[in-house]
């Protein structure tokens, strides 16, 4: 009663107020606090809505099946580029199946190992806790897995790489213990791949230059063997170690240009690829450099970098799929439709930084939903996560139906792995091999040269 | 009084000494009372400080070692262990046991980014040792708080002075912590802190110490808690207050010290300005009186001594006058001192004979105030003159001005008297030695210096007559010696009577005068002198009632006539007077450019000559001499001849003069002779006897004792050999040496002839005494035989002497048939001349002699001897 009383006289004196002001003022007075009085209701209304909305979601997750936690286990601090790229690509194919498989939503979880084989084998132990957890996709780095790809197998965790290229890590075990697959470039393939280019390029004298780790020598063996088979012997085979400056960068050109060769195959990583181009470029511009694509990496954007691209002539191993963008594949462009749905500023391949990783990943998240709607249909899916693992793994093995990606349609992708059958996990070979170039920082696909024997 | 001066100085000085020390003592007392609050406060500061700086050095010790191992953390196999690039831990272990930089490493640990061991190398086992939890704990900090910095860990070591520490490096690749190093050391903290025993003692505490320090009265409570740096570490240092007493005592120490060196300067002037102002004057009167005293001693001995001295000691004020004087003047003087007292001295020692310009110069100086040093001639009071060497000081006084004289007068008479005598016999000695001491005329020196001070460049108006006396040896001969110098004495008489004033008359040999005419006379002037001296020098001179005619020849030259030198002016006179004598004696001959001329060839010719003697050019012409009866070869007369290189051969006639004035004729006799000797040899054993040869020879050379030895050293078989002498020493030679010489040469089988027989004073008493084998007529006699009765006769006169005396006479000069057959049928012994054979060398004498047959009849053979020559 009082607090009534106490309005009134309040309104009354507001009222008071009111006539005491000329009337265009009463007017535009009048127009305000209609505005205003229709965003409470506005706001009101929302508010009630989103409460409703959110009320149904909750009720709908008790009720709907755990989502499939998919662990993207890479070096997002030093090298994002590949990472990010990887990511990309599986958020495209998750987002053209809805982001759901087999009727459960898929998720993907970054987990940084910062180039650390020990955080990616911490991040191996975080996917054993997590009863969700379904497949660890990888990141640009071999070594974590050449060094934990037992403790992998052995605890049957499916991993799938789009862009390792080391080629024991997918043949450390035979049969089901084998549990690592792979879509992208294998060194077994690209060192061979990467001489005969060479020759085609009608090349005499071929200088190797690789980098000090265990990745670099692995390269060293194939591509050597490569060449020996192919009856040329390499002018000169040097070793770029760690953390090399331009003083030891360019003593290692002054080396090499010794052996006045006319190609280089390189197999250089990223942190040291920097100094040894740039000596190149200021000692023997005009060698033809054959790389492979370890180089590639977030610092291939920079300025500096750009320049010195430019000025070599320098061919870098790819997949093929620039060539099929230029061929006009719809798949390409419906990818990167998708991708620009997610945010991505990719008007064409070569917009995508790391552009290989985006494409297998891609490719590897459309058999992964082929895979999960397969191992979701056999009762080891439900057998817990270890089962649901196992028996994604053995899909992955035997896809029913092949799978559209945008380097190829898979048919199947993977089988078993055995003394014959070493490269069952490999779901790309020679013939998805191409070399790109540079165009102003970007990479285009570059003619490819008829390659030579098998 | 310098020892009281002394003394005084020691006793102000020690008084300004005392005053300082105690000026010290008293503001280090003063600051010592103020300074107590202040002196605790410093000690906090050194002991804070000190702890500080303890806790400095552990924090640069630790981080030294963690910057030392800092480099392993970045090595790639280390890296790549610990990220898990590789289980294999070969490479890093190897890269761990490379690790040397750091001393006292325990034990290393790798863990990864969990926190887990990788890898460990355990270097040494060791008490109180961290365990794995420790280094693990610390290795979980430092990966979780992903930080760059390193951390540590402290332990107590074994013993007190060992400390256990766990140093704690992150492994950071890319700015991500992948990993820790955990490093165990073990250092001695003896060499770590700078000094533990000054302040205090310094340790380092663990957590759980520190939080006991109390309970367990550590220090008694006493003690200060630093940090050291950011590591974590606590560190305590306990300090010794008795060593903190020190710094106050240093700091007392110090400040008495700056206080003493401030002082020192105020304390230092005063001590200057007192000595200055008081001792100074002190010192310097006290000097003065000892000055003043030794003065007064050494003046006192002056005056004794003044008293004692020979020489006379006066002193007189400014103007002159005595004021007192030594004793000495009343003895050497006569006058008593109260007589002469206020007197000058110079009115009563002066007297007539004292020099008025040495009383002139005395006189002055004392005007001007000046010391003068004088010779004077004073008298005593009884009028006795004597000589003073007198010296007269003005004295001054103090301000140099002078305000009297002091003279000192020492008796000099005797060294005056001494110096007259010497003079007189100095002057008598010098006229002596100037002068002839017969005549009195100058001499020869005198005469010297006369030219001599009168030589010039130009030569000047100077005449010369050289006077030599003719015949003077006659008068001594026949007079004796004091005829003689009665002549000599009174032709100088003459001479001076005769010259004019400037003139100067000079006796210069035996019988030979000079006259230098005076300057401004000429060549005329000489010559009516020198006529007019030789008119007066004719005179008849009486001497002893017996009276003596002289003759005089006279040479005049003339500096006019180009003789510049002084030599060349008596030379030149020379000449002339030889040319008067050579021209007949008592002439005056001017010295003229024919003179001139022959002078100078005669000096040619003499330098030739000796030039000539010297090469062997003189040799012997042998004329020979004939039998006048039979025309039998006789002998030979060796003369001699010239053979000059460029005038060809030369006679005795144009070189002999010059040879007399050279004294060189005997050497030319020598030398012909023995060419003499060797080719009459030479003719003897060529079958061609030579009975005899002859040589002229000067009387000089007979007497010479060796003349024998040395011919009959070179002496020809068979042949006599004979000596010709001039006529002249018939008469000049008549001593009993000479004569001795000639028998002796006769004894010895030498022949002894006189040449040129009645050419000159043909003494006959001469002839006696010397007893010549022959005498030969001089050719003037012979010549004019066909035509003069009067040589005719006298020819036969001597030949009748020769035949009295028993001599053999040999004509010379035979120049025609007629001369040789005259003098053949007056009975002359010997034929020599031009009919028969001019002189001729030896080998032409070879030829002739070959050829000449004697003849009875001298005709004949002269005849032959013309065929001979055809």
């Amino acid at each position: 009663m009082m607090a009534r009383t106490g309005v009134a006289a309040g309104m009354r004196g507001l009222w008071r107020c009111v006539e005491r002001l000329p009337a265009r003022a009463r007017v535009a007075m009048c127009r305000d606090l209609a505005f205003c009085a229709a965003r409470c209701v506005f706001w009101c209304v929302a508010g009630f809505a989103a409460v409703s909305l959110m009320a149904t979601q909750g009720a709908r997750a008790s009720d709907a099946p755990p989502p499939l936690r998919i662990y993207v286990d890479a070096d997002f601090t030093l090298t994002p580029a590949p990472a990010d790229a990887i990511t990309l690509g599986l958020r495209v194919a998750f987002a053209k199946s809805g982001n759901m498989a087999a009727g459960q939503v898929l998720e993907v979880v970054e987990a940084d190992h910062r180039g650390s084989p020990k955080r990616s084998h911490r991040s191996m132990q975080s996917v054993l806790r997590d009863p969700n957890a379904l497949v660890v996709i990888g990141g640009m780095h071999s070594p974590p897995y050449l060094t934990y790809g037992d403790f992998i197998n052995a605890q049957g965790i499916p991993l799938v790489l789009p862009w390792s290229a080391a080629g024991p890590i997918t043949r450390l075990a035979d049969g089901p213990q084998n549990h690592i697959f792979r879509l992208s470039v294998d060194d077994t393939k690209a060192g061979p791949f990467l001489v005969r280019s060479a020759l085609g390029g009608e090349c005499r004298r071929i200088a190797v230059l690789l980098a000090d780790t265990g990745w670099g020598r692995a390269n060293r063996a194939t591509i050597v063997s490569a060449m020996v088979q192919a009856g040329v012997e390499p002018s000169s085979v040097l070793v770029v170690p760690n953390g090399v400056g331009e003083a030891t960068g360019r003593q290692l050109v002054r080396q090499l240009n010794a052996s006045r060769p006319d190609c280089l195959l390189a197999a250089l990583t990223s942190p040291t690829h920097g100094p040894v181009l740039k000596a190149l470029v200021d000692i023997a511009p005009d060698i033809m450099v054959f790389s492979h694509w370890g180089i590639m990496g977030q610092r291939l954007r920079e300025p500096a970098m750009q320049d010195i691209l430019a000025r070599l002539d320098i061919r870098v191993l790819q997949t093929c799929e620039l060539q099929m963008e230029a061929q006009g594949k719809p798949r390409i462009s419906a990818a990167l439709s998708e991708a620009r749905d997610l945010g991505a500023d990719a008007s064409s391949l070569s917009d995508i930084p790391a552009v290989a990783g985006f494409v297998h990943a891609y490719d590897i998240g459309r058999i992964l939903i082929a895979a999960v709607e397969q191992a979701a249909a056999t009762p080891a899916w439900q057998d817990g996560s270890a089962a649901r693992r196992t028996a994604l793994r053995d899909a992955l093995e035997n896809l029913g139906a092949p799978v559209e990606g945008m380097l190829a349609t898979y048919a199947p992708p993977f089988s078993p792995v055995g003394p014959e059958t070493p490269d069952g996990h490999e779901a790309l070979g020679l013939e998805q091999l191409c070399l790109a170039r540079f165009d102003e920082g970007r990479l285009v696909a570059a003619p490819q040269a008829p390659l030579q024997g098998g | 009084m310098l020892g009281r001066t002394g003394s005084i100085g020691r006793r102000f000085l020690l008084l300004t000494v005392a005053g300082y020390v105690v000026a010290v003592l008293a503001s280090v007392l003063a600051l010592r009372i103020a300074s107590e609050g202040t002196l605790q406060s410093m000690q906090d500061a050194a002991i804070r400080d000190h702890a500080a700086a303890n806790a400095q050095s552990v924090q640069n010790a630790l981080e030294d070692t963690a910057l030392q191992l800092g480099y392993i953390t970045r090595d790639a196999d280390i890296v790549n262990l610990a990220i898990g690039d590789t289980t294999d831990d070969a490479a890093a272990r190897d890269a761990l046991a490379a690790l040397d930089v750091a001393q006292g490493v325990v034990s290393l640990a790798l863990f990864d980014f969990l926190g887990d061991v990788v890898l460990e190398d355990l270097r040494e086992e060791g008490a109180n040792s961290f365990d794995a939890a420790e280094k693990a704990a610390l290795a979980q900090g430092l990966v979780s708080a992903d930080g760059a910095s390193p951390r540590y860990r402290f332990r107590p070591g074994h013993t007190r002075s060992m400390g256990r520490f766990l140093v704690g490096l992150p492994l950071v690749r890319n700015g991500i912590v992948d990993g820790a190093l955990i490093v165990e050391m073990a250092i001695d903290l003896s060499l770590v802190f700078p000094d533990r025993t000054s302040i205090g003692a310094a340790q380092l505490m663990t957590p759980f110490q520190m939080s006991m320090a109390d309970a367990w009265g550590l220090g008694d409570g006493d003690f200060i808690t630093v940090p050291v740096g950011e590591t974590g570490i606590d560190m305590i240092l306990i300090p010794d207050r008795a060593s903190v007493a020190l710094i106050g005592r240093e700091l007392v120490a110090r400040v008495t010290l700056a206080v003493g060196l401030v002082l020192l300067l105020p304390f230092g002037l005063m001590c200057a300005a007192g000595y200055r102002a008081i001792i100074g004057p002190h010192e310097a009167l006290a000097v003065s009186r000892e000055a003043l005293r030794q003065r007064s001693r050494q003046l006192r001995e002056l005056a004794d001594i003044s008293e004692r001295l020979n020489d006379v000691i006066v002193a007189t004020d400014l103007d002159g006058r005595l004021t007192w004087a030594n004793h000495a003047l009343t003895e050497k003087t006569g006058y008593r001192l109260d007589e002469v007292m206020g007197r000058s001295p110079g009115s009563f020692l002066q007297g007539p004979d004292t020099d008025p310009e040495v009383r002139a110069e005395i006189g002055r100086a004392l005007a001007m105030r000046q010391p003068i040093r004088r010779e004077v001639l004073n008298y005593t009071k009884s009028g006795t003159p004597y000589w003073n060497l007198l010296s007269i000081s003005p004295q001054v006084d103090g301000r140099g001005r002078p305000y009297r004289f002091v003279a000192i007068a020492t008796d000099i008479t005797l060294a005056k008297r001494a110096q007259e005598e010497i003079l007189r016999a100095k002057s008598e000695i010098e006229h002596q030695a100037m002068h002839d001491p017969l005549t009195g005329l100058p001499n020869r020196r005198a005469l010297d210096d006369a030219l001599a001070s009168i030589a010039s460049p130009s030569g000047g108006d100077r005449v010369l007559i050289r006077i030599d006396l003719d015949h003077f040896k006659n008068v001594n001969d026949t007079l004796g010696h004091a005829a003689g110098d009665f002549v000599l004495d009174e032709v100088a008489r003459i001479l001076l009577h005769a010259i004019g004033e400037g003139d100067m008359a000079a006796r210069v040999g035996g019988d030979e005068f000079v006259i230098l005419l005076a300057e401004g006379r000429t060549r005329a002037d000489g010559e009516e002198l020198s006529k007019r001296l030789l008119s007066e020098i004719q005179k008849d001179m009486e001497f002893e009632d017996r009276y003596c005619r002289i003759g005089a020849s006279f040479g005049i030259a003339a500096a006019a006539d180009g003789l510049v030198g002084n030599e060349d002016l008596l030379s030149g006179a020379d000449a002339a007077l030889y040319t008067a004598k050579t021209q007949g004696r008592n002439a005056v001959i001017t010295y003229s450019d024919a003179l001139h001329d022959g002078v100078v060839e005669a000096r040619v010719l003499a330098s030739e000559l000796q030039r000539g003697l010297l090469r062997g050019e003189f040799e012997p012409f042998f004329q020979p001499q004939f039998d006048a009866a039979t025309g039998a070869f006789t002998g030979l007369e060796a003369l001699v001849r010239w053979r000059h290189p460029t005038r060809g051969v030369l006679t005795p006639d144009v070189f002999l003069t010059v040879a007399e004035q050279l004294s060189v004729v005997e050497d030319i006799d020598e030398q012909v002779s023995r060419l003499g000797l060797a080719a009459v040899s030479r003719l003897n054993a060529s079958g061609m006897f030579v009975p005899k040869v002859s040589f002229n020879v000067v009387a000089r050379r007979l007497q010479d004792p060796d003349l024998p030895q040395r011919i009959c050293a070179d002496r020809p078989e068979g042949t006599r050999i004979s000596f010709e002498v001039l006529e002249s020493v018939l008469v000049e030679e008549q001593s009993t040496e000479f004569q001795f010489q000639i028998d002796r040469l006769k004894d010895l089988g030498f022949g002894v002839e006189v040449d040129d027989f009645g050419s000159g004073h043909a003494s006959i008493i001469g002839l006696m005494q010397l007893g010549p084998d022959a005498m030969k007529i001089d050719h003037r006699l012979i010549v004019p035989l066909t035509t003069s009765d009067v040589a005719m006769r006298m020819v036969q006169a001597i030949l009748e002497i020769g035949k009295a005396l028993g001599i053999r006479v040999t004509a010379e000069g035979v120049e025609t048939a007629e001369h040789a057959r005259i003098l053949a049928d007056m009975g002359c012994d010997t034929l020599q001349g031009f009919y028969f054979a001019r002189p001729m060398p030896c080998d032409e004498l070879g030829a002739f002699l070959r050829r000449y047959r004697p003849a009875p009849r001298v005709l004949t053979a002269a005849e032959q001897g013309r065929t001979a020559r055809q």
